[in-house]
C-alpha cells in the first residue's frame, strides 16, 4: 500500500502502533502478531496428525475398529468359559424354575421383552404361540426353549441373545417353566 | 456518510437499501416459522401423541426436515442475503450491480422456502440432509444462488474501492463453495416430476452427502456470519479490527480445512478407514483456524468491553461470538473417533448443532439487526430494554436446551454401549429403558426452545415497533465522479500462480499427497518431501515477508485471482477424498466380504416409502462394530451392504433403535402390529403411528420407470425387468398379504404397509461377495 498512515478515526484512545493504513467504511484494522498460544495449537494439531497417520495409516500400529471388536469378543467369549455362565442343562433349568429370584428376573425380561407378542401371562395371540399350552413347536425341553430364546427360530421368533444373554435366556426359560403348568408340574416332582 | 474532501466534482450513490429491508423482514418471519416448528417437534419427541393420529404431514419424520431447511435456508439465508447485501454495498462504495437481479433473487429464494414448506410435509424428499428437496426446487436453488453470485460479483467488478475487506473473503468463499457443494450433492436422475434417485450410491453416497452436509455448516452457516461479523462487529463497537494477518492465516485455512473435515459424520461406519482418519485429523486441525475468527471478533473489544453494558448489539456479538468458540471446540472434540463412539447417534450432537444455530447464528442475527433496523429506518431501536430481556430469555433458553441434550447424549450414550457378564450382555437390553432415563431432558429441552422462541418473539415485537416509528430511507454516498486508475496494482495470470507463496502450497501440497497415497517407499518420500518443503517455506518468508505482503495486498485488490485461489482451495479437500472413492469400480471396491443382494420391486416401492416417511430421521441403518451395538443390532456393517442404496439411509440419530439388519427378526405380523401402533409391541415406544399405511394403495404404476433408471445408475436388474416389474411386485405383495392373513390380519397386498414390511424384511440380509461374483458371472 503506497498510502501513508491516516490518524485513527475512532477517536483518541485508539493506539496507532501496528494500525494498518487503510480504511474500509470507517472499518481500521490493527496488524497485531498472533498469539503465541493459538499457533501452538495450531501446529500441535498438525504435528498429532502426522503422528497418527504413522501410528495407524503408515506404520498400522494401531488397532482398526473391527480388530478392536474382534479382540473385546474374544474376551468376551473367554469369561463365558471361565464364569461357567455359557453352560447349562434341563436339571438345572427346571431347578432354577422353582427359585422365586431367577423366576422374577425371568418375569422382567419377560414383561419387557416377550409379552408384546406372547401376551402378559404367555397365553400367546393371533400369530404368536401360547407358551402355557402343551404344544411345542420346537421341543419341550427347557434346553430346547432356551435355544429358541438365544437363537430365535424359523417362524420368526428373533434371537435374544444379543439383548439379554446367557445369563437372561435361563431365567426367562425358568419363568416359561414356572408358567407352564404342564412344565412347572414336572419341575415340582423332579421329573428331569 | 463521509464526505469527500476533494475539490473535484463529485456524484452522489445511492445504496439500494429497499432489498436489504425485505431480506430482514423474510429472516424475521421464517425465523418464527423455523424455530415454531422446532418447539413442535421437540414436543413429539417427548409426547409421540403430538404426531397428530391421522394426519401424515404432521410427523416427526416430515417436520424434522421442516425445520432444519426452515432455519438453515429460509432464517440464516435471508439474514445473510440482508447482511452481505448491506455491507458489500458500503464496502465496494458502490450500490448493488442490478435491482432487478436484487428481486430476482429475493423473490426466487422466498419461493424456494415456500415450496419446501409444502412439499417436504407431503413426504416429497430425496431423504439427504439439509438436501431434502425435490429436484425441480434443486434447480430453482441453482438458480436463485447463480443470480445472486452475478449480482455480487459484478457489484464487486464496479466497485470504487480497490482492496477487497476481509468480510468480501468471506463471502467470496461462500459463494463458490455452497454452488459447488450443492451441484454434486444433488446429481440425481428423475424418475418423474416430484421424484429421483441419486446418481451416487451406498458409501459414496454418504461421503459426498456428509462432505456436502458438514460444509452446508461450514460455508452457510459459518463463514458468511464470519464475514458479517467482520463489518458489523468493529462499525458497532467503534474499534479497529485486531489483527489483519490473522485474518488472513485464518481465512486461508478456514476454508483449505473445512472441507476436508465431513467424514467425521461417518466414524465407524463402512466408510474406509483412511478417509474416517482424514475427517477426524482435520477436524481437529480446523480448531486453531476457527478460533481465529473467535479471537479477532472478541480481541476487536479490546478498550470496549464497558459498552457491553450498555449497548445490547455488542452484547448480542459478543455472545454469538463466544458461542461460535465453544462450538468450534466441541466440533473437533466430536470428531474424536473414541469421544464419536460415545456422542454419535445420540443427543449430544443436536445439543452441539444447536448451541451453534441459537448461539451463533441467531445471536449474531439479532445483534445485527438491532444495529441495523434503526438505520434502515432512520430512527432509534424502540426499546433497549426489551432487547435485554430478549438477551437474557434467549440465552437461559440456550443453556437449558444444550445442558439437556448434553446430559440426555451423554446418559443415552453410555447406556446403549453398556455391557455386563465380561460383555456377553448388554447392560440395558430394552431401548426404550434408554428413552425413559432421558425423558426429564426432552421436557427440559422444550422449556429451552420455547424460552429461546419467545426471545425471537420479543425481538420481532421490537423491531416492529422500531421500524413503524421510522421511515425507510436509502444510505449514500458521495464519490469522486472520476475514478483513478491504479494499474500497479494488476495481478494477472502468471503473477496469481507463479509467486512465491502460491507455489509453495502447491509443492507442499504435493508433496503431503504423496505421502499419503504413495507406498512405503514413495510415501516416507513424500513426508520427507513436504517436512523439507515447509521449512524451506518458512526460512523464504522470514526474508522476504515485505514481498510476500506485497502481492497479498495485490491479491486482495484482485478479484478473479482472488476467487480463483479461493476455489482451489476448497476443493482440494473434496476431491482428494471423493475421486478415489467414486472412480473404483463397485466391485474393486474392499466390500469387507459381503456384497448387498438387489431390492425386488415391491421391495423398491418400500423403500421409497420408507424415504417418503422420514424414517431415517429416528433410525439409523449402519451398526458400529462395538460390543454394545453387535449385541443389540447383529453383525456390524460392512462396506459392500449399500451398494444398491440409492440413496443410502444410514441416518444421524438414533431416536430409535438402529434397523440396518432388522430384516428377519421380527415377522410380518410384528410390523403390522408395529407400524399401526408401536406401543403394541414395543411397550413405552415413542413412534408416531402410521395408519394412512393401512389405507393408501402402493402406486405400482412408477415401476417401470424406477427399475429403469436404477439399471441406469448400475443396479444388476435384467433388462426385461422394468417391464415384469408391476407383475412381481403384485406377486410378493400377495404372498405376505396371505401370510399376515393366515394369521388373522386384514391385509391387502395393495396397501403401502406390505411394500414397507418388504422392504424391512430385506434389510441386513447381504450375501458372502465371493458367492454372488460367481452368481453374476454364470
Amino acid at each position: 500500500m503506497n498510502e501513508t498512515p491516516k490518524p485513527p478515526e475512532n477517536g483518541p484512545d485508539i493506539e496507532v502502533e501496528n494500525l494498518r493504513p487503510h480504511v474500509f467504511d470507517g472499518i481500521q484494522e490493527y496488524d497485531k502478531k498472533l498469539p503465541n498460544w493459538w499457533l501452538m495449537t495450531l501446529y500441535g494439531s498438525i504435528v498429532f496428525s502426522i503422528i497418527y497417520w504413522f501410528v495407524y495409516h503408515t506404520f498400522e500400529i494401531g488397532m482398526t475398529p473391527s480388530e478392536m471388536l474382534e479382540r473385546r469378543e474374544a474376551r468376551a467369549a473367554e469369561y463365558l468359559i471361565e464364569s461357567g455362565l455359557g453352560a447349562a442343562d434341563n436339571e438345572s433349568l427346571f431347578q432354577m424354575a422353582l427359585q422365586p429370584t431367577v423366576v422374577d428376573a425371568g418375569r422382567d425380561h419377560f414383561t419387557t421383552h416377550c409379552a408384546a407378542c406372547h401376551g402378559a401371562e404367555g397365553q400367546g395371540m393371533t400369530g404368536f404361540p401360547s407358551l402355557i399350552d402343551d404344544e411345542w413347536i420346537y421341543g419341550d425341553s427347557p434346553m430346547e426353549i432356551r435355544e429358541v430364546v438365544l437363537n430365535g427360530a424359523a417362524n420368526g421368533m428373533p434371537a435374544w441373545r444379543g439383548l439379554i444373554g446367557e445369563r437372561g435366556a435361563a431365567e426367562v426359560t425358568a419363568y416359561v417353566i414356572s408358567i407352564n403348568p404342564s412344565l412347572r408340574e414336572r419341575a415340582e416332582e423332579g421329573d428331569f | 456518510m463521509s464526505q469527500s474532501t476533494s475539490s473535484s466534482p463529485t456524484i452522489r450513490v445511492e445504496y439500494n437499501d429497499t432489498i436489504v429491508r425485505y431480506f430482514l423482514l423474510a429472516t424475521m418471519i421464517w425465523g418464527l416459522v423455523g424455530m415454531s416448528v422446532g418447539v413442535l417437534i421437540a414436543g413429539q419427541l417427548a409426547f409421540w401423541q403430538l404426531n397428530l393420529g391421522e394426519q401424515s404431514w404432521l410427523t416427526f419424520g416430515r417436520l424434522r426436515p421442516l425445520h432444519t431447511n426452515a432455519v438453515i435456508f429460509a432464517f440464516v439465508g435471508n439474514m445473510m442475503f440482508a447482511g452481505i447485501y448491506h455491507s458489500t454495498q458500503r464496502l465496494c462504495k458502490a450500490r448493488l450491480a442490478s435491482d432487478k437481479l436484487s428481486w430476482i433473487h429475493f423473490w426466487g429464494w422466498q419461493t424456494i422456502i415456500v415450496s419446501a414448506a409444502i412439499t417436504l410435509p407431503l413426504g416429497l424428499s430425496r431423504s439427504k440432509e439439509y438436501a431434502e428437496l425435490i429436484w425441480p426446487i434443486d434447480l430453482l436453488v441453482v438458480f436463485t444462488w447463480v443470480i445472486f453470485a452475478i449480482n455480487f460479483f459484478w457489484t464487486l467488478a464496479i466497485r470504487r474501492e480497490r482492496s477487497l475487506y476481509v468480510a468480501i473473503w468471506f463471502y467470496i468463499a461462500t459463494i463458490v463453495t455452497v454452488a459447488v457443494l450443492y451441484i454434486v450433492n444433488n446429481l440425481q436422475i428423475p424418475t418423474s416430476l416430484l421424484h429421483a434417485y441419486p446418481i451416487f450410491g451406498g458409501v459414496q453416497d454418504a461421503l459426498i452427502q456428509w462432505w456436502y452436509g458438514h460444509n452446508a455448516v461450514a460455508f452457510f452457516l459459518t463463514t458468511p456470519i464470519l464475514g458479517i461479523m467482520y463489518y458489523y462487529l468493529p462499525k458497532a463497537a467503534n474499534r479497529p479490527v485486531y489483527s489483519y494477518r490473522l485474518s488472513i492465516v485464518h481465512f486461508w485455512s478456514l476454508v483449505f480445512i473445512y472441507i476436508w473435515a465431513g467424514p467425521h459424520h461417518l466414524l465407524y461406519t463402512g466408510l474406509p478407514v483412511w478417509l474416517q482418519s482424514l475427517g477426524m485429523l482435520f477436524s481437529l486441525m480446523l480448531w486453531a483456524p476457527s478460533w481465529g475468527g473467535m479471537l479477532n471478533g472478541l480481541l476487536t473489544l479490546r478498550g470496549a468491553w464497558h459498552k457491553l453494558r450498555t449497548d445490547p448489539v455488542l452484547k448480542f456479538l459478543v455472545a454469538g461470538v463466544t458461542f461460535y468458540g465453544m462450538a468450534t471446540f466441541e466440533g473437533p472434540l466430536l470428531s474424536i473417533k473414541t469421544i464419536n463412539a460415545l456422542s454419535h447417534y445420540t443427543d449430544w450432537t443436536i445439543g452441539h448443532v444447536h448451541s451453534a444455530a441459537l448461539g451463533w447464528n441467531g445471536l449474531m442475527t439479532a445483534g445485527v439487526f438491532y444495529w441495523l433496523a434503526p438505520r434502515l429506518w432512520n430512527t432509534r431501536l424502540y426499546s433497549v430494554s426489551l432487547a435485554n430481556w430478549h438477551f437474557w430469555v434467549g440465552l437461559v433458553g440456550i443453556l437449558f436446551y444444550t445442558a439437556a441434550m448434553w446430559v440426555s447424549g451423554i446418559t443415552q450414550g453410555l447406556m446403549l454401549n453398556a455391557t455386563t457378564d465380561g460383555g456377553n450382555t448388554l447392560a440395558y437390553p430394552s431401548f426404550i429403558e434408554t428413552i425413559d432415563a432421558i425423558m426429564p431432558m426432552y421436557h427440559l429441552r422444550i422449556l429451552g426452545g420455547l424460552l429461546y422462541l419467545i426471545g425471537f418473539i420479543i425481538m420481532a415485537y421490537n423491531l416492529y415497533k422500531t421500524i413503524r416509528s421510522g421511515e425507510a430511507v436509502n444510505g449514500y454516498i458521495e464519490v469522486p465522479e472520476e475514478q483513478e486508475e491504479d494499474r500497479q496494482q494488476d495481478l494477472n495470470l502468471v503473477g496469481t500462480f507463479l509467486n512465491a507463496p502460491v507455489m509453495y502450497c502447491t509443492i507442499i501440497m504435493l508433496s503431503a499427497l504423496m505421502w499419503l497415497f504413495g507406498g512405503d517407499a514413495i510415501g516416507f518420500l513424500g513426508l520427507l518431501l513436504t517436512i523439507f518443503f515447509t521449512l524451506i517455506t518458512i526460512v523464504h518468508f522470514q526474508f522476504s515477508v515485505e514481498k510476500w505482503s506485497d502481492w497479498y495486498d495485490k491479491l486482495q485488490a484482485n478479484l478473479m485471482p482472488f476467487t480463483v485461489l479461493t476455489l482451489v482451495a476448497v476443493l482440494i479437500g473434496g476431491m482428494v477424498q471423493i475421486i478415489p472413492l467414486v472412480t473404483l469400480g463397485k466391485y474393486n471396491n474392499p466390500t469387507e466380504g459381503r456384497v448387498q443382494v438387489p431390492y425386488t420391486p415391491l421391495e423398491l416401492l418400500g423403500r421409497d416409502i420408507y424415504v417418503r416417511e422420514g424414517c431415517y430421521n429416528c433410525h439409523s441403518q449402519t451398526i458400529r462394530p462395538f460390543l454394545g451395538e453387535t449385541l443389540r443390532y447383529g453383525d456390524y456393517s460392512r462396506l459392500g451392504e449399500f451398494i444398491y442404496d440409492y440413496p443410502f439411509q444410514w441416518g444421524s440419530k438414533r431416536t430409535g433403535p438402529d434397523l440396518h439388519r432388522v430384516g428377519g427378526k421380527y415377522t410380518d405380523a410384528w410390523h403390522w402390529r408395529h407400524m399401526l401402533d408401536a406401543r403394541e409391541t414395543s411397550a413405552g415406544s415413542t413412534m408416531p403411528n402410521y395408519p394412512w399405511l393401512y389405507r393408501r394403495d402402493t402406486d405400482f404404476s412408477v415401476l417401470p420407470r424406477r427399475i429403469q433408471v436404477m439399471r441406469t445408475l448400475g443396479v444388476p436388474y435384467e433388462e426385461d425387468l422394468s417391464e415384469r416389474a408391476e407383475e412381481e411386485a403384485r406377486k410378493q405383495a400377495e404372498e405376505i398379504a396371505a401370510n399376515l392373513q393366515r394369521e388373522g390380519f386384514g391385509a391387502d397386498p395393495d396397501k403401502e404397509i406390505i411394500a414397507l414390511i418388504a422392504y424391512l424384511q430385506k434389510l441386513g440380509k447381504s450375501v458372502d461377495a465371493s458367492e454372488r461374483q460367481a452368481q453374476l458371472t454364470e
